[in-house]
């Protein structure tokens, strides 16, 4: 079901309705109604794979409730292992197995040997790498003890199957989201009013600016051989915003949709695009991923403790890693290492941290030497998305090359439609910038009297349906 | 909560009301005529009616027979132009419909356009009785696809707002109009039609560009077909009907409507310019209508010399 739907319009109020009106006085029952609830929204796709979520489920469950009784640090280990086998195993198969046995394919073709291997006609069951990660968190968390494992296997599915953020994210922390589900929730009117107000900026972020951006950016990187290089970096500059608009718009939904049920979950993208520098980029976007990355992998590796050459390391592994996160393909692994080379003369410089407030705080326009940070910032990732967005390396390098060339100078070929979805754009980063410091951009607008503020909805209401762009999947349901 | 719900009601009001004055100051959507049944079953409009077309100035006017379009009846000779939505032409000026179009081609004759959205093909044939009793059409040209044959039988799936054909008691099917009253009341709601066309809810999943039409076509069946001409053989007046086939119409509808007596005409749509007014809407622009038209004259001129 994609929030997007008109089958998600119907389904929320639905849930909405029952869970505050029917099941309100039994938090159990409550419970109940939102784990069935997440069961019809993922089944909704393809229900054969309810099982796959309940497996692994029910695995780190007992896991977890046999940590709980487990002292022997042999056992123990046991049983963490048992829990990365089984989801890690789980992702492997469905995400890497094709990809794996074809890079070993080619690698003995290299060597002058042919090898022949079968590949596997696999459907990648929607948001595995999410959820996958979210019930890893929680056995981690319960091996290390900073975590009191859960009796409770109704919160503890609900908690795995939490619909709002299932398929897409923001990957939650058990130490957040499972306590929210063992205590009474209480509708909170200005939540919900702030929840509905994400859930809008969501979907005008999703239907208005990625889905009109993906036109664009769709026609010029399917025939990027025909366009001047000042016409594939606007293809690219279309894509960047496409996948913001996309990615940070289905968190915003899922977010806002989970402050209406009472819950709070962690804030997703804190407005990336007006970074100063590409380490600054990495805090504010897929926070709850790149934290993930940072607590369960770079910190064990030894972060930035230790010699040059660790430190050089562990930036690579992280970030590849998280390229390889992405998908199962040779240019999600470059965009990953792109990133870590743009990321390391910081780190090395030890200027990772110069710029951890938010630009311009305090003040309506940034200075000069912030806009040329920004600027150039949104440039290198622009370049960056290139090899994210290629269908492989050689299309990644030939439209690289093609924006580098003579032609990036000349008048870049616009449509109408194209100028209009550019003005968009331009409007959206308005509102972004004046709501930069919130959680959301559109968090602020409370302060502002009725008269502005409820015309401000209903004329983005109105461009939602005036301005949709051509339907479009959300892009990290592919992950 | 309830302060929420009042407050969300509102806003949903509120919404709707700019949705509706927008959509009514730009005419984003077109006016919808009013339909009346006559005698014979078939279904037409309430004559005197007007409208707006979508997102134009040009207006429609329903005329004294019902119809909406062109109805030339003071010539020695006069054509019948039949067919479904395609000729009623709601999305066009009237420049654009079939009538003025041939025109150009064939200013000896008269045209009497009869097009109405949902006309199957045995519609068709029964408007073709219609017209020859009330004007005496020298030749009738039924634009036609495969789904408007596959509509036309009621043991694939009975739609009671339209004339169909039962081939086991080898009779017709007379049509009912279904809800009037509440068609009336959502036609006033411009907001959400103009939704419904904006946003259709019966999409094809696997090519999101094609609307589904129809969902009675389970594949070609010589017998059922035989029986359909059998049965048109022995109530209607083959030799004055002209088949006009839409690109991309079943051969083996095109073949054994040949083999039965038809005359035929096959559109082709193939060129560098689309036929279709857009992505979402698969109906023939001005530019297709006058594509059509050249095809159609063609096979037409030498006819009626």
């Amino acid at each position: 079901m994609f929030f997007n739907s008109i089958d998600f319009a119907v389904f929320l109020p639905i849930v909405f309705v029952l869970y505050w009106f029917v099941t309100q006085r039994n938090l159990k029952l409550q419970n109940i109604l939102l784990l069935a609830a997440s069961y019809v929204f993922y089944g909704w796709w393809d229900w054969r794979f309810l099982s796959l979520i309940a497996f692994s489920s029910c695995v780190d469950y007992f896991v977890g409730t046999s940590l709980a009784s487990a002292n022997n640090i042999k056992k123990r280990k046991v049983l963490l292992w048992v829990s990365i086998v089984v989801n890690l195993g789980f992702l492997g198969f469905f995400k890497y197995y094709n990809f794996f046995a074809e890079s070993f394919a080619d690698a003995f073709t290299l060597f002058g040997s042919q090898m022949n291997v079968s590949r596997l006609n696999i459907v990648l069951p929607v948001g595995i790498s999410f959820y996958t990660f979210q019930t890893l968190s929680y056995s981690i968390d319960v091996y290390k003890k900073k975590l009191e494992p859960t009796k409770d296997i109704i919160a503890f599915f609900s908690f795995v199957s939490f619909f709002p953020q299932l398929v897409a994210g923001p990957i939650e922390r058990a130490k957040n989201l499972l306590p929210q589900f063992y205590s009474k929730r209480h509708f909170v009117y200005s939540d919900a009013v702030n929840g509905m107000r994400q859930i809008l900026w969501g979907l005008f972020k999703k239907v208005v600016i990625a889905d009109n951006c993906a036109t664009f950016a769709n026609m010029i990187f399917d025939n990027s051989g025909d366009y001047s290089g000042s016409t594939l970096l606007l293809g690219a500059v279309f894509f960047a915003f496409q996948i913001y608009g996309d990615f940070s718009g289905y968190s915003d939904i899922a977010i806002g949709t989970s402050r209406l049920f009472g819950f709070n979950l962690m804030q997703n993208f804190a407005f990336p695009y007006f970074s100063r520098d590409i380490a600054e980029f990495w805090r504010r976007w897929h926070i709850s991923l790149s934290t993930w990355f940072r607590d369960y992998l770079y910190i064990p590796l030894g972060g930035s403790r230790g010699g040059t050459w660790m430190k050089i390391r562990n930036t690579f592994v992280i970030f590849i890693v998280s390229g390889f996160w992405h998908g199962a393909n040779w240019t999600f692994i470059a965009w990953g290492f792109i990133n870590a080379l743009y990321f390391l003369p910081l780190m090395l410089n030890n200027s990772n941290r110069t710029n951890t407030n938010t630009i311009a705080l305090g003040k309506v326009f940034p200075n000069l030497k912030e806009v040329a940070q920004v600027c150039f910032t949104f440039f290198i990732t622009t370049i960056a998305w290139v090899f994210f967005r290629a269908e492989n390396i050689n299309q990644a390098w030939d439209y690289t090359l093609g924006i580098f060339s003579s032609s990036l100078f000349s008048k870049p070929e616009l449509s109408e439609n194209a100028i209009m979805s550019l003005s968009l754009i331009c409007f959206f980063l308005i509102v972004e910038w004046f709501g930069r410091n919130k959680q959301f951009a559109i968090q602020g607008v409370d302060v502002l009297p009725i008269y502005v503020r409820w015309p401000f909805y209903i004329g983005i209401i109105v461009m939602l349906f005036v301005f949709t762009g051509e339907e479009q999947a959300f892009i990290y349901f592919q992950f | 909560m309830s302060k929420f719900l009042l407050r969300i009601f509102i806003l949903i009001a509120m919404v709707y009301c700019c949705g509706e004055i927008i959509v009514r100051v730009y005419r984003l959507t077109p006016d919808i005529p009013r339909r009346l049944i006559d005698n014979s079953g078939i279904q037409r409009y309430k004559p005197g009616q007007s409208g707006y077309y979508a997102k134009s100035d040009h207006k429609w006017n329903v005329n004294d027979f019902g119809w909406l379009g062109v109805a030339e009846i003071n010539y020695d000779k006069t054509i019948g132009i039949i067919g479904d939505s395609y000729i009623e032409n709601i999305m066009n000026p009237i420049d654009c419909n079939q009538g003025t179009q041939l025109k150009q081609y064939v200013d000896n004759v008269g045209f009497f356009e009869a097009g109405r959205s949902g006309v199957s093909f045995i519609e068709a044939m029964e408007i073709t009785k219609m017209l020859d009793t009330l004007i005496s059409t020298e030749y009738n040209l039924i634009y036609v696809s495969s789904n408007d044959f596959y509509e036309s039988f009621s043991s694939n799936k009975r739609y009671k707002d339209r004339i169909q054909v039962d081939l086991q008691k080898d009779s017709i099917l007379k049509a009912k109009m279904k809800a009037p009253k509440l068609k009336n009341l959502i036609y006033n709601f411009k907001l959400i039609y103009y939704l419904y066309l904006r946003f259709p809810l019966f999409v094809n999943q696997e090519n999101k560009n094609v609307i589904q039409t129809t969902k009675v076509n389970n594949g070609f069946d010589f017998v059922k077909f035989s029986g359909l001409f059998e049965f048109c053989k022995k109530n209607y007046n083959f030799e004055k009907n002209i088949l006009v086939f839409h690109p991309g119409t079943e051969e083996e509808i095109i073949e054994i409507s040949k083999n039965n007596g038809f005359k035929v005409i096959e559109l082709n749509s193939e060129g560098d310019k689309s036929w279709v007014l857009g992505k979402h809407e698969g109906h023939w622009s001005c530019y297709g209508h006058t594509q059509v038209a050249k095809q159609v004259q063609a096979y037409l001129k030498p006819l009626i010399k």
